[in-house]
C-alpha cells in the first residue's frame, strides 16, 4: 500500500489556525501558560513556611541589612582567645556593635538585657573527662530579635570560634580543612557495578537529567495525547469526516491534526517554560537564596545536558518519543467516535508513558548491563530511559543506534496502521473499536479480508 | 465522460448490505439511487467514493478507478456535518484549498454561491441580505442621508464571523452544498439533498441542480422524494434489501409497466360501467375518477362503453405509473418512508 501525504500541509495549517482561534483551546493555552509561569511563585508561597522551618534547622542566612539586633555581648569563659578583629571575618557580626564581657559580668547583664540585645556565651565543660565546648545565645523574654537572626548571629560566632579553637591547638589550615571536611559514605556495590559507574558521571548528575527529561516528556505526552484524541473525536462526531476523506488522504488528515496539536502543546510548553524561568528568576531576585526555587536548583544537577553530544541525543530522543506517543494517540483516537470514550482511548497511551516515567526516575539505580540493554530496546518505554543509560555509560553506542532503529520502525508501523485503517475507522460511528481489531484491520489475514468494522 | 459501477458488494459479518450492484452512465445526466432506509444506497455511494472497502466490484471514471485524484468530485453526505465552532468562511476556504482551488477563484466561488444560495449574511457577517439593504437614495425622516463611512458603505460595527452552531439546520445544509460545489466538480454525488430543507430552499436547490445539469455535469443522487427524482433523473436503480430490483432508463422502466393509470372526468356517475368493464376505481370525487386498468385495451373498452351510453367524457388521461407507484410496487408499501 502506498503512503500518500497530499493535503497534509493544508490540514496542518487549518487545524493549527483554528485551534488558536477556538475560544476553548485559547483559554486552555492561556490557562496552562499562566499555571506554568506561576509555578515557581506558588512553590515559594506554599513552601515558604515549611522551607523556613526546615532551612533554619541547618543554616540560616540573614542579611546584614535591616537587623533587629542593636547590641551583641560576648562572654568567653574558655581558654580559646577571641578578639573583636576575629569577629570581623563574619559579615553579620562585623555589621553589629559587639562588646566583650569578662567572666561573671554576664550575670548582672542577664537581669537587664533589653529587647534588642543578644548575649553569646562560650563555655567549656570538663565534667565528662574530655572537654566539651558550647556556644549559646541568650535574649530577653520580650526580645524583638527574630529566631533566624538570633541563630545566625550565634552560628556565625560559633563558626569563628571553632576555627580559633583548632588554631589554638597549632593545627595548619589544611589540617583544619581536613578535619571539618567530613566523609561521604557510599553504599557497598559489587565490583562489576563499581566499574560500570566509573564513567565520570555522578548519580546526582544522572538523576537530575533523568528527572528533568522524564518530567518534560511526561507533561508533553499527557497534554498532547488528550488534545490529539479530542481533536480527532471532535472531527468524527461532527460527521465532517465523510466529506474530508473524499478530499484528502486519510493519513494526511490524521497526521495533519497530530502535528498541529503537537505544535499547540509545544507552544504551551515553550511559553509556559519561558514564563516559569522568568518568574523563577524574579522570585530568586526578590527572595534571594531563601527561595524554594533556589533550593531546587541546588538539589538537581543538570550539568550532563551541558555537553553538546548529550544535548543532541536528548533532543533527538525527545522528538522521536513525542512523535511516537502522538501517532499512537492518533491510532487510539481514530478507534473511538464519542467523546465519552476518550478516557478508554487515552488509557493505554498513558499507561505506557507512566511506565516509562517510573523507569526513568529509577534509571540511575538500574545498573545491570543486560537489564539496561533489554529496557533500551522496548518501544515506547525505552524513549524515557535509553538516553539516560547512554549518558551513564550503561549502554553503548550500538545499543543506542538499535534503540533509535526500533522506535523509528515502530513509528512507521503506526503510520502504516493509520493509513490503512483511518478511512474505515472514520466511517465507524458506533462503539469503540478495540485496538486488536484495529491491528487486524491493518494487517488482515487473507481469508478474513472482508472483516467488518 | 463515463461512469461504470460494476458488481459492488459489501458484507458486514454475515449480513450482506450491498449485493452485486451495477449501473453505468455514458454521459452527463442525473442517476438516482432509490430505496428504503437500510436498502444500501449510502453504503453504495461510500464504496463508490472509496470511503468503504469493497468486498467485490469496481467503480471506473473514464476507465480509471474513481477517486478524488482521478476525478473532481463534489459530495454532499447524508450525515451533515461542519466544524461547529469554526468560522464558516474558514471552512469553505479550507475545503477549496484541499481541492486545489486557487485563492482568487475560491473567493469568487464563495461569493457566487453565497449569493446563489442566499447565505451571504452568514458568510460575510455585517452584509445584510438584498431585501434588507437600504436603498442608495434612502433618506431619514428629516430628509438627511443616513450616516456613512468613507467609501459610501454604511458605518457599522465589525461583526464576528459566524460559526455553524449559529445557523439553522437548513442553512448548515446549504453551506455543505457550497462545500460540495466549491471545486466546481465534474461528478456531483448528492446523498438525500432535499432532506431537512423547507419548500423555499428546496426550490433554490432544485434550480441549482437544473443549472448543473445544463452545465453538463454528472450527478448521482439518492433521495426519498420521488417527484424530485422524476424531475431530474433519466436513469434509476431501486434498491431493496441490498439488491437492485429495478434498474435502467426511467422512461423505459415506466413503459415496461404499461399505461395503467386512467384519470377520468365525466358529467355523470360511471360506477356501474366501470364494474361492467372490470376496472378498479381507486378514487372518486364529484365525477372525477382515478382508475386502475390492466392496459390500454381495457381503458379503450371503458371509453367505448361510456360513449355508447352517451356519458359525457370531459377528460380521458391514460398514463404510465408514477415513480412513486413503481417504487411502492417494487419494495412494498409497508417499507416506504
Amino acid at each position: 500500500m502506498k503512503i500518500r501525504l497530499g493535503g497534509l500541509r493544508e490540514v496542518f495549517s487549518f487545524t493549527l489556525r483554528e485551534t488558536f482561534k477556538d475560544k476553548r483551546y485559547r483559554s486552555s493555552f492561556i490557562g496552562m501558560i499562566v499555571t506554568l509561569t506561576l509555578m515557581p511563585v506558588i512553590t515559594n508561597i506554599s513552601g515558604l513556611a515549611g522551607a523556613n522551618a526546615a532551612v533554619s534547622s541547618f543554616e540560616v542566612n540573614v542579611s546584614s541589612d535591616n537587623l533587629a539586633t542593636g547590641q551583641v555581648y560576648v562572654c568567653n569563659k574558655t581558654d580559646v582567645p577571641v578578639t573583636a578583629d576575629d569577629l570581623q571575618e563574619s559579615e553579620l557580626l562585623s555589621a553589629l556593635p559587639v562588646k566583650f564581657l569578662e567572666d561573671g559580668e554576664e550575670t548582672a547583664l542577664l537581669k537587664e538585657l533589653s529587647d534588642r540585645e543578644l548575649l553569646i556565651i562560650a563555655s567549656r565543660d570538663d565534667s565528662s573527662g574530655l572537654p566539651v565546648y558550647e556556644v549559646s545565645g541568650i535574649v530577653s523574654d520580650e526580645s524583638e530579635i527574630g529566631t533566624n537572626e538570633q541563630e545566625s548571629i550565634r552560628d556565625s560566632f560559633a563558626e569563628i570560634y571553632s576555627t580559633l579553637r583548632y588554631e589554638s591547638l597549632n593545627l595548619s589550615q589544611s589540617a583544619i580543612g581536613s578535619i571539618t571536611g567530613g566523609i561521604s559514605i557510599a553504599s557497598p556495590v559489587s565490583e562489576e557495578k563499581y566499574h560500570l559507574g566509573d564513567t565520570g558521571v555522578t548519580s546526582d548528575e544522572l538523576m537530575g537529567t533523568a528527572i528533568l527529561y522524564a518530567v518534560a516528556l511526561m507533561i508533553l505526552v499527557s497534554l498532547s495525547t488528550s488534545f490529539i484524541i479530542s481533536s480527532l473525536v471532535e472531527e468524527k462526531s461532527s460527521r465532517l469526516v465523510d466529506m474530508l476523506i473524499t478530499s484528502v488522504d486519510p493519513l494526511s488528515l490524521v497526521l495533519g491534526k497530530i502535528l498541529a496539536m503537537m505544535c499547540y502543546v509545544t507552544a504551551v510548553l515553550i511559553c509556559g517554560g519561558g514564563g516559569a524561568l522568568l518568574s523563577s528568576s524574579i522570585v530568586k531576585k526578590i527572595m534571594g537564596s531563601n527561595s524554594a526555587v533556589a533550593d531546587l536548583s541546588g538539589i538537581f544537577d543538570f550539568s550532563l545536558l551541558m555537553k553538546p553530544a548529550n544535548a543532541l541525543i536528548m533532543l533527538l530522543t525527545f522528538v522521536l518519543a513525542y512523535m511516537l506517543y502522538a501517532i499512537a494517540s492518533g491510532v487510539a483516537g481514530s478507534a473511538i467516535s464519542n467523546p465519552e470514550d476518550s478516557q478508554h482511548a487515552m488509557s493505554p497511551i498513558m499507561m505506557l508513558s507512566m511506565g516509562g516515567y517510573i523507569l526513568a526516575t529509577a534509571s540511575f539505580a538500574i545498573t545491570d548491563p543486560t537489564a539496561c540493554t533489554v529496557l533500551s530496546l522496548i518501544p515506547f518505554l525505552s524513549t524515557y530511559i535509553a538516553p539516560i543509560f547512554f549518558m551513564g555509560g550503561r549502554i553503548g553506542i550500538v545499543v543506542l543506534i538499535l534503540f533509535f532503529l526500533v522506535n523509528i520502525a515502530t513509528l512507521f508501523l503506526l503510520a502504516l496502521i493509520c493509513a490503512r485503517t483511518y478511512r474505515r475507522l472514520a466511517m465507524n460511528d458506533g462503539a469503540r473499536v478495540p485496538l486488536k481489531t484495529v491491528f487486524r484491520m491493518a494487517f488482515p489475514k487473507k481469508e478474513k479480508e472482508a472483516a467488518n468494522v | 465522460m463515463s461512469l461504470i459501477v460494476r458488481d459492488l458488494s459489501k458484507k458486514y459479518g454475515e449480513k450482506t448490505v450491498v449485493d452485486h450492484i451495477s449501473f453505468e452512465m455514458d454521459g452527463p445526466g442525473v442517476y438516482a439511487l432509490l430505496g428504503t432506509n437500510g436498502a444500501g444506497k449510502t453504503t453504495t455511494i461510500r464504496m463508490m467514493l472509496d470511503m468503504l472497502e469493497k468486498d467485490s466490484g469496481e467503480v471506473l471514471w473514464n476507465g480509471q478507478p474513481l477517486s478524488f485524484t482521478t476525478c473532481n468530485i463534489g459530495y454532499l453526505a447524508e450525515e451533515r456535518g461542519l466544524y461547529p465552532k469554526y468560522p464558516i468562511i474558514d471552512q469553505l476556504r479550507y475545503f477549496a484549498k484541499l481541492r486545489g482551488v486557487s485563492d482568487a477563484e475560491t473567493e469568487k466561488r464563495i461569493k457566487y454561491w453565497a449569493e446563489r444560495l442566499n447565505v451571504e449574511e452568514y458568510i460575510f457577517p455585517g452584509k445584510a441580505p438584498e431585501a434588507e439593504k437600504p436603498a442608495a437614495t434612502e433618506s431619514t425622516s428629516e430628509g438627511k442621508a443616513p450616516a456613512r463611512a468613507f467609501g459610501g458603505t454604511p458605518a457599522k460595527k465589525k461583526e464576528k464571523p459566524k460559526t455553524p452552531d449559529q445557523l439553522s439546520k437548513g442553512n448548515q445544509q446549504k453551506i455543505q452544498f457550497m462545500i460540495a460545489m466549491i471545486s466546481d466538480p465534474e461528478l456531483l454525488i448528492l446523498d438525500e439533498p432535499f432532506s431537512g430543507l423547507d419548500p423555499v430552499n428546496s426550490d433554490i436547490l432544485r434550480s441549482v441542480i437544473h443549472e448543473q445539469i445544463d452545465a453538463g455535469k454528472t450527478i448521482i443522487m439518492s433521495s426519498h422524494q420521488m417527484p424530485a427524482v422524476e424531475e431530474f433523473c433519466t436513469d434509476i436503480t431501486i434498491l431493496h434489501r441490498s439488491r437492485a430490483v429495478v434498474s435502467g432508463n426511467l422512461n423505459e422502466i415506466k413503459k415496461s409497466y404499461g399505461r395503467i393509470n386512467l384519470s377520468l372526468k365525466t358529467e355523470q356517475d360511471i360506477t356501474a360501467y366501470a364494474q361492467q368493464v372490470g376496472v378498479t376505481i381507486l378514487n372518486e370525487k364529484e365525477f372525477e375518477y382515478d382508475i386502475r386498468v390492466t392496459g390500454q385495451d381495457q381503458a379503450l373498452d371503458l371509453l367505448k362503453v361510456l360513449v355508447d351510453n352517451r356519458i359525457c367524457v370531459v377528460r380521458f388521461d391514460l398514463r404510465e405509473p408514477s415513480l412513486h407507484e413503481i417504487f411502492v410496487k417494487e419494495v412494498g408499501a409497508d417499507n416506504e418512508d
